[in-house]
């Protein structure tokens, strides 16, 4: 909410350098987005890459917890309740009988992905090394439990979750692209991978960070969601959107508007969450000619027909939406906002 | 020098014994800062008065009068083409610069802001409590918007002029009281933010091919070519004039209480309230001006005495506590006023590293590079050699293509120095503007 966002701490700017004077590392880069559907659709377009397929660049894709769970029946076993009762391979049968169904569509998604999961390349030694070992020893060790009772789990729990955590910050060490949403890439998870990430004699450092942040679809986030995500970039930034298709999705009118009571339909949410950080940012460079905008104009997909129809392509359909609306770009943007 | 005929009303300023008329029509701004950004001419076509007594409140209340070369500061009238035009001349030095948090700034901020932000000059007057106008130097210097807030309704004030100008509610009311209410109404309504609180219509009736239909009740506004503005709940201030279009034959406040949105014609029902209904041929074509729409022109009405008027808004008091509550929020240890992005790279950096730029690209296998387009290679080219970039483009322009090669390359960026200085951006937030 508050404005800013500041130069990452000089330390984890140090450990970076450090990596890479040491060990030719290029720090992580982040791709990410709004949605599960915009990363997946980059994955789709990295993966046709040969570099990729051959692991010259490690992919990994991390998905949000409840769904690595339904591929993975222990974690399902962990995230029981404490209070269930009765044999723990039941449980998770008839946890897997009643998963979500958006759970079991976004799964049948991801099926083709497999390889590039996090959950997938924790547990794989060839990558992950011997924290991967150390992980599928503890899911051995609780796969055997499977007749037992459920309570039998607790004294495993935090065993398996420091396990899990080492593990996949094993992955990320040795990753080169991180492909998750906005919200995995800023979450508690994250920060807590971090503190295995410099566990061997490195100074610890207290907020993960990338050291490039693509965003793409950066004018359907929300600010405070963008904010998060490219103060986590240490040398490079870019945001890829298009405000003029997408806005981001805010239900509360209030917060979207942020109009205090006032009625102004005729603005497209001036001063609200309704107006991303992309949209605010993006005109005031692109006229001042600051170096820091490119637009892309090349149509590709659109039929011939309908190029011809509109020459500048979706946008100008778009901006010819309403005068109101016209006359606010023509105004507004011209940039008092940064 | 200015048009007595207009209005019988004159605004004197005891400083030079000049006296100013005052006239009932729109005021317009227009507003060209200098070249040298020494200070800005607000240029105001001014047919109601406003624009003089600005100036000459500004003088009364300076304390530092008179003001050095006021002449300069002040000039009647510029434009010979327009004898109703008028000019301010603002220098540099008679701006303050304030941050968000009410804090002076060094006057070198000013230019920072204006490389990016455009130039924002606020011109405190009594005339409303403070009537703010806000110039912005569109970036490329061509052109500018001059928009108009007032008093603490939005805070987003980044430039002052003199705060010591911005005298108490209660002193403006003599002049206001004598100011006729409909055109007050009327200068509120154009002064303040026009799309944002206000819809100032001006509908010639005429022109349009509207149909006014009187009824007994008020009036039915029927259009074919125009869409019709009006919502339930609105409230309206109607003036009808006859059919040249010079005199008014009626003026008063009007409740809309029926809209049909047809897609043949579109109408609206508007409802007198309070004030007698208009007369005369029912069906016939009068010349039709709405003057004023706001869905509180109600409570604006009711609250006159006019420096009552914002006062008494139920809205307004919600909305400036809330303020300043997030106010008392924000103002924490970071400096919020600063600007803007800074970048380390020079922009142009990256056409020289073309031919490595595709040395990346390929060494990550982008096959399809031949195809790419000059604008993807320069998106690449610049998120190599520069800390921060923006790609937009239109729906199937390659967008997501160029990211996720941007993504591959950046992975793999062996020769590329790490940026030492890092990414720095202050940005304001959207939602300190409320």
């Amino acid at each position: 909410m508050i404005l800013f966002f500041l130069s990452p701490s000089l330390l984890s700017q140090a450990w970076v350098l450090h990596k890479r004077k040491h060990e030719q590392y290029n720090g992580l880069t982040l791709f990410t987005g709004p949605s599960n559907v915009a990363v997946n659709v980059a994955l789709e377009k990295a993966c046709q890459y040969p570099i990729v397929q051959s692991k010259g660049i490690r992919v990994v894709r991390m998905l949000r917890r409840q769904l690595e769970r339904v591929f993975n029946p222990v974690m399902y076993a962990l995230a029981l309740d404490r209070s269930a009762t009765g044999k723990i391979g039941d449980l998770i049968e008839a946890a897997k009988q009643n998963a979500d169904t958006k759970d079991k569509r976004e799964f049948d998604l991801y099926e083709h992905h497999q390889a590039f999961f996090m959950h997938t390349l924790a547990r794989d030694p060839s990558l992950a090394g011997e924290e991967a070992i150390m992980l599928n020893e503890v899911e051995a060790q609780i796969q055997g439990l499977y007749d037992k009772d459920v309570s039998e789990l607790e004294p495993l729990k935090k065993k398996y979750k420091e396990a899990l955590e080492r593990a996949e910050a094993a992955v990320l060490r040795r990753a080169d692209v991180l492909f998750a949403t906005t919200t995995q890439s800023t979450s508690k998870r994250v920060r807590r991978i971090a503190v295995f990430l410099c566990a061997e004699g490195q100074e610890q450092y207290e907020q993960f960070r990338y050291s490039a942040v693509i965003v793409d679809e950066a004018s359907m986030l929300t600010e405070p969601d963008l904010v998060s995500t490219i103060s986590r970039a240490i040398d490079r930034v870019a945001l890829v959107g298009d405000h003029l298709q997408l806005q981001p999705v805010v239900r509360s009118l209030g917060a979207r508007d942020a109009n205090a009571g006032r009625r102004m339909r005729q603005e497209p949410y001036p001063h609200g969450l309704g107006r991303s950080l992309f949209e605010r940012v993006y005109k005031p460079l692109h006229v001042a000619g600051s170096g820091h905008t490119v637009m892309l104009q090349e149509q590709y997909r659109m039929h011939d027909d309908i190029c011809q129809v509109c020459p500048g392509g979706t946008r100008i359909i778009v901006a010819a939406f309403s005068t109101f609306v016209c006359k606010f770009f023509l105004t507004n943007f011209s940039g008092t906002i940064l | 020098m200015l048009q007595q005929q207009y209005n019988p009303l004159t605004v004197a300023v005891p400083e030079t014994g000049e006296t100013f008329a005052l006239a009932a029509e729109n005021t317009q701004f227009s507003v060209q800062p200098d070249q040298n950004l020494l200070g800005a001419t607000v240029r105001l076509r001014d047919t109601i008065g406003l624009a003089h007594k600005l100036p000459s409140v500004l003088h009364k209340s300076s304390r530092h009068r008179p003001w050095p070369g006021s002449d300069n500061w002040l000039k009647f009238p510029l434009h010979a083409d327009d004898p109703h035009a008028t000019s301010l001349y603002f220098r540099r030095r008679d701006l303050r610069f304030m941050s968000r948090t009410g804090e002076e700034e060094e006057p070198d901020d000013y230019l920072d802001l204006t490389e990016y932000a455009g130039l924002v000059a606020v011109i405190g007057s009594r005339l409303f409590d403070s009537i703010d106008v806000e110039i912005e130097n569109g970036l490329a210097g061509n052109w500018c918007v001059c928009r108009t807030r007032v008093r603490d309704w939005f805070v987003d004030l980044r430039l002052l002029c003199r705060p010591e100008t911005v005298l108490a509610p209660g002193e403006l009311s003599p002049i206001m009281q004598n100011m006729d209410a409909t055109a007050y109404f009327q200068a509120v309504s154009t002064l303040l933010e026009p799309e944002a609180a206000w819809s100032v219509l001006e509908i010639n009736s005429v022109n349009l091919r509207q149909q006014v239909k009187l009824t007994s009740s008020g009036l039915e506004v029927r259009t074919k070519r125009y869409q019709v503005f009006l919502e339930k709940r609105h409230w309206a201030l109607v003036r009808l004039f006859d059919d040249k279009g010079e005199n008014v034959e009626w003026q008063g406040l009007c409740r809309v209480t029926d809209v049909d949105k047809n897609k043949v014609h579109q109408s609206a029902t508007l409802t007198c309230d309070g004030t007698p209904a208009p007369h005369g041929d029912r069906n016939r074509i009068a010349h039709l001006r709405l003057l004023a729409i706001n869905e509180t022109a109600r409570h604006w009405f009711d609250a006159l005495p006019l420096h009552d008027l914002f006062n008494r808004d139920q809205e307004h008091e919600r909305a400036a506590e809330a303020l300043s509550r997030l106010k008392a929020l924000i103002s924490g240890p970071e400096k919020i006023g600063r600007t803007i992005a800074t970048a380390t790279a020079e922009p142009e950096q990256w056409r020289k590293d073309t031919g490595r730029i595709l040395q990346e690209a390929l060494a990550v296998g982008d096959a399809p590079l031949v195809q790419r387009n000059a604008q993807q290679i320069e998106a690449v080219g610049r998120m190599l050699s520069q800390p921060f970039v923006m790609v937009h483009g239109p729906a199937g322009t390659g967008k997501t293509d160029t990211a996720v090669l941007m993504t591959l390359v950046s992975s793999k960026r062996q020769s590329l120095a790490p940026s030492v200085g890092g990414l720095r951006f202050t940005i304001y937030s959207n939602m300190m503007r409320l």
